[in-house]
């Protein structure tokens, strides 16, 4: 192929991929793709909770900084905005929980939701005990308010029903708003409206918040603290986009600087990038199109992961001889690029078995990308390189790649390495690994403690255990729901629960609809109930006209579905208890307070085999991490003998395959051993880190085992290499400076592990290296 | 245990004048003023505010009727109640049963307990429940200037004997309370009716607590 059209072919594609970066390619926010595909029905369960369950789109604001009433008007007047804003489906601040519209539906169906309605509710002796007590409420102050319902409603079943809801008591109220308990917050508790955890709404409702209250109170003196998870999820964002802007700005600087001081060429430094970009552009294009856009942590992490790419035409550069064509020295180097680059490419296709959507996504992104940057260093860069274009002996980087070149002795060292570390990370293996979701996550531990506190005082439950019912029909599950509910409601007069919330107290099952409606007596009889119940009270005739007349009509009241409720005061309180996903109907029990385990697990137990179980978030999710972590250490493992498998038929020998791998695996547990003194645990992230050390390492050991023509071509990749490293230190370095644990993580990885991995390199082939020339000379 | 209110629970709530207490001087305070001696001529709404606000405070006992439409008798409540001008207001209901409600600034508050709940709310909320209590706690505290806002004033009777008439000025209380009317002997209020708009009507009577 001419020159011409390589260059035409390139060009092509290049502006085919940037077009289609322009024009096709959208960003993700949604997080769920990072979360695992779910294998059973409790993981399936748990990552839609995860995901959109109760609690994650909850949101406690909290308002501090002024005096009691000042704070308070604010609360006020912030949860009036809330509750009329698009964004955000409920606020509650402990005010007018319920408008006027849905006081009257309620009301309306009163006979069909009332927990106190039963055969006996309208007998004589009953009417008469219940009508006596209504006489002394009505005489204090507290009664009057069921004076203008009372000839409906003489026997209370709205106030029944209000009461049943009830179920966050004992926040304190000032001035009609929550307060915490030293009455230095005023606390509301909103839910965003969201479809699933889209960061980008959680954003705009955040910053609504924080508007609102500046405008109400224009003074800046009020501190707004919003805590849950959609807070932390679009603080860390916005941390992450920082860190990132930063760092990436400071590790720009600083390859830029090695680039310079080595090749002294802006020409050259400009070149470097052609690789690179091609395969950003090449890797956003065709991800977009598998996978019909792109998740914004795939773009980040694997922006990060192409920096590597940079390495490629640095090697090109050094084995540039003048005289000679750029193609000529490519052609020299390429067998062991080539296997680099493939052998890099076949350990990121372990996570195409992952079981994470983003992670093969991920994985496609670095594969794409890594086989761009080495097809364009082969074969379009040395297009743009001259004759005249050498590597300057002048780099003052040459002494020391001259100390790597000439590491003499030790590689009894990097074995020793392997097997100190080897037994140190055995010896440990109990404190390696991070099981704690919590821990896991980017929020700052400050934060959970305060998310903590808030929900103390607002006494709601933390999501930690949840009883979960799942059926194939919403009947079966509601019936089920109030058969627990029922338990539960023994164990809670028994004190052995102190508070929990389910659909059914919102939301009856038809069949106990029924049963209510069948318990209303015929019209006369209720009458003559009546007339019974009131010969001693002093009730004029005809009080109880009202309630007679619309009682006999209750039974014509349509029964309440999950259909015909939507966008009414049900529908939002049963919303994150009782959906339909997947074709399965789901109900939760969620607790407040302190609640006896032992009890529930029994109750529990004997409903297991029609869709019960009891889910705990967190060691549920701990466990599948756990799971997934197994899974993914042993795919690494898999994918590390397919390498050395590959790199057998490439090197042609187990000595040279074996030169290889032995540095860079102790290059790598070595790296482990010294964060685990350091006080470090792992994760899944130190395990993609990992995965770009040994695509780094392989690079730097296949290039150190090269057979060289004369000493001076080895100089040049000694030099070759010390450049990759350090421009991959500085990447890096700057990463593990990030205040992100996760990029934290990845940066103290790859720095620590890619350095090891160049020196052990070394140490090792060097020394094979001048055996083998020591024996061929005896 | 807050309930879930409406603001029509409130209404009706306020409605009732349940809340009502007010008034009643000042035990204890026998020292008569200055003022009441000298100028003896007019008696006037400005003089009987004059008197009434130089007290201040005060505890007393009450007996309440209510008369609802549909009851063929009122119903009856006793308790006592204390007053701190300008704005606290205390009720203690002991019979027929034990509750305690505290209106202090704008904040309203429910105590029952037996059933060992309490509940609370804003005044802010409940416009027209501001109104009433504010009729009543700015007739207890002498506050002419702010009764005069809300209400059109009557004073009829005597300084030994008084009634004065607050009929609302307001539509939107007009459309729940008719007239609240207090009834008093020199700084002594004796009696406080509450007429509702429905026909229903609280009528409580008030006396120096002995203790």
């Amino acid at each position: 192929m001419t020159p011409n059209k390589i260059f035409l072919i390139w060009g092509a594609l290049l502006s085919l991929a940037i077009g289609s970066c322009l024009f096709n390619s959208h960003v993700e926010t949604e997080f769920s793709q990072f979360l695992p595909r779910s294998s059973t029905d409790q993981e399936q369960f748990l990552v839609d909770q995860l995901r959109q369950g109760p609690g994650s789109q909850i949101i406690i604001i909290s308002l501090k900084g002024n005096d009691i009433k000042t704070l308070a008007k604010t609360s006020s007047q912030l949860g009036k905005f809330l509750r009329i804003s698009p964004l955000f489906s409920q606020a509650l601040n402990g005010e007018k929980l319920m408008d006027e519209e849905s006081i009257d539906f309620i009301f309306r169906n009163r006979y069909l939701l009332s927990p106190t309605l039963n055969a006996n509710r309208f007998k004589a002796d009953e009417l008469y005990k219940i009508l006596s007590e209504k006489l002394i409420s009505l005489s204090i102050s507290s009664g009057s308010l069921e004076k203008q319902f009372f000839q409906r409603d003489p026997t209370g079943e709205l106030l029944s029903i209000l009461s049943s809801w009830n179920n966050k008591s004992s926040i304190l109220k000032k001035h009609g708003v929550w307060f915490s308990k030293q009455l230095k917050k005023a606390l509301l508790v909103a839910e965003i409206s969201s479809n699933g955890f889209d960061l980008d709404d959680f954003e705009l409702a955040i910053n609504y918040v924080r508007q609102k209250v500046a405008e109400i109170h224009t003074e800046p003196d009020i501190i707004v603290d919003i805590v849950g998870p959609p807070a932390y999820a679009v603080a860390s964002r916005a941390s992450i986009k920082r860190d990132i802007t930063t760092l990436s700005v400071i590790a720009t600087l600083l390859v830029i600087g090695i680039l310079f001081t080595a090749y002294r060429s802006i020409r050259l430094i400009l070149l470097s990038l052609i690789p690179m970009g091609s395969a950003i552009a090449a890797s956003i294009a065709l991800v977009s199109l598998i996978f019909n856009g792109i998740h914004g942590i795939t773009l980040a992490f694997g922006i990060v992961v192409l920096g590597v790419a940079i390495d490629y035409p640095i090697h090109l550069f050094n084995h540039l001889q003048t005289g000679k064509t750029a193609k000529c020295s490519m052609e020299r180097i390429w067998p062991t690029m080539r296997l680099g680059v493939i052998t890099t490419i076949l350990g990121y296709f372990s996570m195409f078995f992952s079981g994470f959507d983003g992670l093969i996504q991920l994985a496609s992104f670095s594969v794409i990308g890594l086989s761009t940057a080495a097809l364009v260093t082969r074969f379009v860069l040395p297009l743009f390189i001259s004759k005249k274009l050498s590597f300057p002996k002048t780099s003052p980087l040459i002494p020391i790649a001259n100390l790597i070149q000439n590491q003499g002795r030790g590689s009894s060292i990097v074995i020793v390495m392997l097997f100190l570390s080897l037994l140190f990370l055995s010896f440990n293996h109990k404190v390696l690994w991070e099981n704690d979701v919590a821990q896991l996550s980017p929020v700052p531990k400050k934060q959970i403690e305060l998310d903590k506190a808030a929900r103390e005082e607002l006494n709601m439950s933390d999501a930690g255990f949840v009883v979960a019912i799942k059926g194939g029909n919403e009947q079966g599950v509601l019936e089920m729901t109030e058969t627990l509910s029922n338990k539960f409601d023994l164990l809670k007069q028994n004190g052995e629960i102190e508070g929990f919330d389910s659909a059914s107290k919102y939301l009856p099952s038809m069949k106990t609809q029924k049963r209510r409606l069948n318990d209303i007596p015929k019209s006369a009889d209720i009458q003559k109930n009546l007339l019974l119940a009131t010969e001693n009270l002093p009730f004029r005739p005809d009080t109880f006209q009202p309630f007679v007349d619309e009682i006999s009509s209750a039974n014509k009241s349509q029964l309440l579905t999950s259909p015909n409720i939507v966008g009414t005061i049900l529908h939002t309180r049963i919303k994150n208890l009782f959906f339909k996903q997947n074709d399965a109907w789901y109900s939760m029990i969620t607790f407040s307070g302190l609640f006896n385990r032992e009890k529930l697990n029994r109750e529990i137990a004997k409903y297991n085999q029609q869709g019960v179980f009891g889910l705990e978030l967190r060691k549920a999710s701990n466990d599948m991490v756990i799971r997934y972590r197994n899974r993914a250490l042993l795919l690494f493992g898999l994918g590390l003998i397919v390498i050395i498998g590959t790199l057998r038929i490439g090197l042609r020998s187990w000595l040279a395959t074996s030169r290889v791998v032995i540095p860079l695996t102790s290059a790598i547990l070595t790296a482990a051993a010294i964060l685990v003194i350091f006080g470090i645990k792992f994760s899944l992230f130190h395990l993609a880190a990992s995965l770009l050390v040994l695509g780094l390492g392989l690079d730097y050991a296949l290039f150190f085992n090269r057979e060289e023509i004369n000493p001076s071509d080895r100089l040049k990749t000694c030099h070759a290499l010390l450049v990759c490293n350090l421009s991959t230190l500085s990447v890096f370095g700057a990463l593990s400076f990030s205040t992100t644990p996760v990029l934290t993580a990845i940066g103290l990885t790859v720095a620590l592990g890619s350095f090891l991995s160049l020196i052990f390199s070394s140490i090792f082939a060097q020394n094979v290296f001048m055996k083998l020339s020591n024996n061929n000379s005896n | 245990m807050t309930m879930n209110y409406s603001f029509k629970f409130l209404k009706v709530f306020f409605l009732t004048g349940i809340l009502l207490l007010p008034g009643w001087n000042v035990m204890g305070q026998t020292k008569p003023i200055a003022s009441t001696k000298t100028e003896v001529k007019v008696w006037s709404i400005s003089n009987l505010m004059a008197s009434l606000s130089s007290v201040g405070k005060g505890t007393a006992i009450f007996k309440e009727e209510r008369y609802i439409s549909f009851l063929s008798e009122p119903l009856i409540s006793k308790g006592n109640l204390r007053f701190q001008s300008p704005d606290y207001l205390f009720k203690h209901t002991e019979s027929p049963k034990d509750e305690r409600l505290v209106v202090f600034e704008d904040e309203v508050t429910i105590t029952n307990l037996e059933k060992g709940l309490q509940q609370s709310f804003s005044l802010n909320d409940f416009p027209q429940l501001r109104g009433l209590l504010d009729g009543i706690r700015y007739t207890l505290a002498g506050n002419i200037e702010e009764l005069n806002k809300s209400y059109k004033l009557t004073l009829q009777g005597s300084q030994a004997d008084w009634q004065i008439y607050l009929s609302p000025k307001l539509k939107t209380m007009q459309e729940l309370i008719s007239n609240i009317n207090i009834l008093g002997k020199g700084q002594n209020i004796y009696k406080l009716e509450i007429f509702e708009s429905n026909g229903d009507r609280t009528i409580m009577h008030i006396e120096p607590n002995q203790k």
